[in-house]
């Protein structure tokens, strides 16, 4: 009874301040803070109308043999001995645009913004107790934690003490009354072994959602969305949501080894190429449409504008800058 | 009457940011967010400084889509992480 009576006075508070000045000059503190209540908010609502189902998420069987089956990979030769990384991002960005088609680049960005908009709405919920205590997240930890693989990048990415710490040098300030240590790092955190975990991490994920092992498609329940949001459920129909994946994954990649890149140029003392996004864009087959910025702008007022619309009754075909989109 | 951006004091002393507002059968409605813990959010009934907290599953559906609804999208613009 006690706790009854204390609960029923939880959920009953008194406002005792409201301060309406913080805002008026300093709306960077409050915007981020927004941001995650927004997209939790966001989250509960999807999970709770059943349009967001990670019981879906994958097929375990397939999973478990996918992981298995993978050979393990000779220790980093990212750098030394195996293609270039300039060549290694120009494979993955062809490969991605093979993946997705012409089609699906015009779409690309617009699905992309969707994709993100829901990705990042899924980040608080993946971090809460909720879903650390929802059995399927106990299902993904038993498949990683027996796959001989995830050990492996487990195993790169962590660096030894012995490794990390090569030098210690005493110093004295200058005032010549204190002494301290300056611990130097060892060349394999130049390396970055995070940079190489991250790499794989990439591939691993290339290759579960580019063989459907993993099924980004059968999260989201479009159809279940109520009608105020169905802008957003109609802009991403027939999309296909692992392509979108693949893709993020590869300008992730190629974001990555521009950084990889320039850590072995940092570690190898020589002057290095910033490799850019653009830079691999401009390699690419001018007959393979790449979205130009003002048409990648286009497509994200869409999402944007789409949800207004919407509301007006307005044909969802009805681009007002005359750009048209092709199913 | 509480707005987009307004930082509340609770009785338990917690601040909360208020993320958006709703009308809903003629009761004001508002989405609080901690500003310590953004995992900790309220939805609750705003009437002078009394706030109820919506605890009921289904007045949640119903009530958050017009909370999310008056939300600017473009707050969250700048989210989505492409690195993996």
């Amino acid at each position: 009874m006690e706790n009854t009576i204390k609960r029923k006075r939880e959920l009953n508070m008194k406002i005792l301040n409201v301060d309406k000045e913080t805002k008026k000059t300093n709306m960077e503190y409050i915007l981020p803070i927004v941001q995650s209540g927004v997209a939790l908010g966001l989250t509960c609502f999807l999970m709770k109308t059943g349009v967001l189902n990670y019981d879906d998420l994958v097929n375990w069987d397939n999973v478990k043999n996918t992981l298995h089956s993978i050979p393990l990979p000779s220790m980093p030769s990212l750098f030394d001995n195996g293609p270039s990384s300039s060549e290694l991002a120009y494979n993955l960005i062809d490969k991605a645009i093979d993946t997705i088609g012409v089609i699906g680049l015009q779409r690309f960005n617009l699905a992309k913004k969707s994709f993100s908009f829901i990705n990042d709405v899924s980040k608080p919920i993946i971090e809460s107790d909720f879903f650390r205590t929802n059995p399927v997240t106990h299902k993904i930890n038993d498949t990683l934690d027996s796959s001989p693989i995830v050990h492996k990048i487990r195993e790169v990415i962590k660096v030894p003490k012995a490794d990390a710490v090569h030098n210690t040098e005493e110093m004295v300030d200058e005032r010549g009354t204190e002494k301290f240590k300056k611990e130097e790092k060892g060349t394999n955190s130049l390396i970055s072994m995070k940079t190489i975990g991250q790499g794989l991490g990439i591939g691993i994920g290339f290759y579960l959602f580019g063989t459907n092992q993993l099924n980004l498609n059968s999260i989201y329940r479009w159809e279940n969305l109520p009608h105020k949001f169905s802008a957003i459920g109609k802009m991403a129909e027939g999309i296909d949501l692992n392509k979108v994946k693949i893709g993020t994954l590869s300008i992730s990649a190629v974001n990555l080894f521009s950084k990889a890149n320039q850590q072995k140029g940092e570690r190898d003392r020589q002057p290095f190429t910033p490799i850019g996004f653009k830079e691999i864009i401009g390699k690419i087959n001018a007959e393979k449409v790449i979205p130009t910025l003002s048409s990648l702008k286009n497509t994200t007022s869409l999402i944007l504008s789409g949800k207004r619309r919407m509301e007006k009754g307005e044909s969802d075909k009805e681009v007002s800058d005359g750009t048209e989109i092709r199913d | 009457m509480l707005e987009f951006g307004d930082i509340v004091t609770l009785e338990n002393n917690l601040k909360y940011v208020v993320a958006s507002t709703c009308i809903y059968q003629e009761k004001f409605y508002a989405y609080f967010v901690n500003v310590d813990n953004s995992q900790d959010c309220i939805l609750g009934e705003v009437e002078n400084d009394d706030l109820k907290l919506v605890e009921d599953p289904e007045k949640f559906v119903e009530i958050m889509p017009l909370i999310l609804d008056n939300v600017d999208l473009t707050v969250l613009e700048e989210g989505g992480n492409d690195e993996e």
